[in-house]
């Protein structure tokens, strides 16, 4: 456990200066942003739509967010787990790493777990960024912090299988490059994979579109395979990255 | 017989049809420095690689302090710095946070950074980023890397490579220092001859994956073929003589030259000054380890 700390403190320190602290803040404030410009000039004209009838203010504002947030975020965690895996590439390969007394699996884990606390400081400030939003915007109803609540923690725990599928293609492939390209192409199409509720189950990438708290979307979905497919790709990138030959 | 820090036995690495690594039988005395010669693509990063885990043999074994390698990696990579194909570093942080990264992982002391800044001398540079930093610098920082904590074995694979003559005169005293100043075993590839015989005191020279020789410097020097110069009067019977006797002489500007593998020279002085001979000249031509070195690695490819 010391090791893993210790190795984690040391992924940390590889990102100063580097950009993906700056993209992780600034992505959901960004996001926020828009979704604010987008509410305030359409807010009358969206409640007055026959779809949205019944929908309280916040539920407006996450369905609003969320058509941009579910595209966006899944892009973002990509690029963050290419830059965390980029920095190793471009400065030689992890072979000088993994010639220190370490474990090679808490390596590995310990630049998984780079990836998750990003991601989930970014869904985190994303609640946050909605809920200024809303407050702003001056919403008739009270505060919802249950619905802001759910939505970020159904994203914490959907990320989980992008994240672990990214970290095992960018282990695995020598060019990270390649595995950014891979990801890229799996967020794009991942609209076309949710059509089908049984292919969405199985691809990381849509996980997030099912991640919005609403009685017309299976929120099971990221919860019981975000979970289990992110555990099994972990776990998968674990054995692999133990025997891989570091050339 | 002193105790071996390195030893493989029958050491061995295919990739798919190519053997890199064929049968190595390495033996690395403790406080040695040792010089790991080959031309590009012998195998001495391979052979690294499998000393420090990174690949796994396809047949034989590494024991590194007398343990294996593959069943004790941790226990013995913490006695072990190294510096594999090229130095790695971060170049958005400076050469202080790059090793500030590995001393976190080793759980060391700060002034172990310090130490290693010192010892490279890159004090001066500690807080620029290497991004700055000349490829000299860089490759010294891929040493103090290396040396962070109290290693006992260095393994620096071609700390010289890409350098101008001024850099690889700094890094090869800073590596003839290292022993002295660390009290480390040292191995040190290189694909250059005059590099290793500045540097090393024993010599492993690898050749299409197998180990041609292995021994001290002097050792090597002796082998390969001996010439021996004459200046003898009358000269061409001292030449009918010596060819007689069973040498190979040759008779250049006034001189009988004589080589063999193996020349008692002053067997050749007695022989000649009993015969009645004059015998104004006699000395050996040491041959230059260049051309021991092309005979050894020549004759395989032959
Ligand atoms: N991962 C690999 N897959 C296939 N072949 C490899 C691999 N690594 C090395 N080789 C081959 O093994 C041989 C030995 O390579 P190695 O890198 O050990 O040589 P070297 O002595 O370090 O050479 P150099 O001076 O160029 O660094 C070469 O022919 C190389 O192409
Ligand atoms: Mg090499």
């Amino acid at each position: 456990m010391m090791e893993f700390y210790r190795l984690l403190r040391g992924e940390f320190l590889k990102q100063k200066k580097s950009l993906t602290w700056p993209i992780s803040l600034f992505a959901p404030i960004l996001a926020g942003g828009l979704s604010f410009i987008n509410l305030l000039i359409r807010y009358d004209y969206l409640m007055g739509l026959e779809a949205n009838q019944g929908l309280s203010s916040w539920n407006l504002l996450l369905f609003q967010h969320h058509f941009m947030w579910f595209i966006f975020l899944p892009l973002v965690v990509t690029v963050i787990a290419w830059m965390v895996h980029y920095i190793e590439f471009k400065s030689g390969g992890l072979k000088n790493t993994l010639a220190l007394p370490v474990s090679k699996k808490k390596v590995y884990l310990a630049k998984w777990a780079l990836v998750f606390i990003l991601s989930s400081i970014m869904i985190i400030i994303n609640g946050f960024v909605l809920l200024l939003v809303g407050i702003a915007l001056r919403f008739p109803e009270a505060v919802d912090f249950i619905l802001i609540l759910k939505y970020s923690l159904y994203q914490i725990i959907g990320i989980l299988s992008l994240i672990s599928l990214q970290t095992l293609i960018s282990a695995g492939i020598n060019n990270t490059n390649i595995a950014l390209a891979m990801g890229f192409v799996g967020v794009a199409s991942s609209l076309f994979f949710a059509q089908s509720e049984k292919l969405a189950k199985l691809i990381p990438y849509a996980h997030i579109i099912f991640t919005l708290p609403d009685p017309t979307i299976n929120n099971h979905i990221p919860i019981q395979y975000g979970l289990s497919l992110g555990m099994a790709f972990l776990l998968i990138g674990l054995i692999y990255f133990n025997r891989k030959e570091i050339c | 017989m002193s105790e071996l820090v390195i030893e493989t036995k029958g050491l061995t690495k295919e990739f798919g049809s190519l053997t890199a690594v064929k049968d190595l039988n390495l033996k690395v005395k403790k406080g040695a420095l040792y010089g790991f010669l080959g031309a590009n693509g012998a195998g001495k990063s391979t052979t690294i690689r499998m000393l420090l885990d990174l690949v796994k043999p396809t047949r034989g074994n590494a024991y590194l302090f007398n343990k294996d390698i593959r069943y004790h990696r941790k226990e013995i990579l913490r006695k072990v710095g190294a510096m594999v194909e090229s130095p790695s570093y971060y170049e958005n942080l400076t050469a202080y946070e790059n090793l500030e990264i590995i001393r976190r992982i080793l759980k060391l002391e700060r002034k172990e950074i310090d130490k290693a800044l010192e010892i490279v001398n890159l004090s001066k540079w500690k807080d620029k980023r290497v991004k700055t930093f000349s490829l000299g610098m860089k490759q010294r920082l891929g040493i103090a890397q290396a040396l962070m904590g109290d290693r006992e074995l260095l393994i620096l694979d071609e700390p010289t490579n890409g350098l101008d003559p001024a850099g690889v005169r700094e890094i090869r005293n800073l590596i003839i220092s290292l022993p002295e100043i660390t009290g480390a075993t040292v191995l040190i590839s290189s694909h250059i001859l005059s590099e290793i015989e500045l540097i090393a005191d024993h010599v492993g020279i690898i050749h299409n994956g197998k180990l041609l020789f292995q021994g001290t410097l002097e050792e090597l020097k002796e082998m390969g073929n001996r010439e021996i110069a004459i200046k003898a009067q009358p000269l061409l019977e001292a030449e009918k003589f010596l060819r007689n006797k069973g040498y190979d002489v040759e008779m250049r500007e006034g001189r009988l030259y004589i080589t063999a593998e193996r020349i008692n020279i002053e067997e050749v002085n007695r022989e000649m000054v009993l015969e009645g001979f004059g015998v104004s000249h006699l000395s050996e031509n040491k041959k230059k380890l260049e051309e021991v070195f092309l005979q050894m690695t020549g004759g395989i490819e032959g």
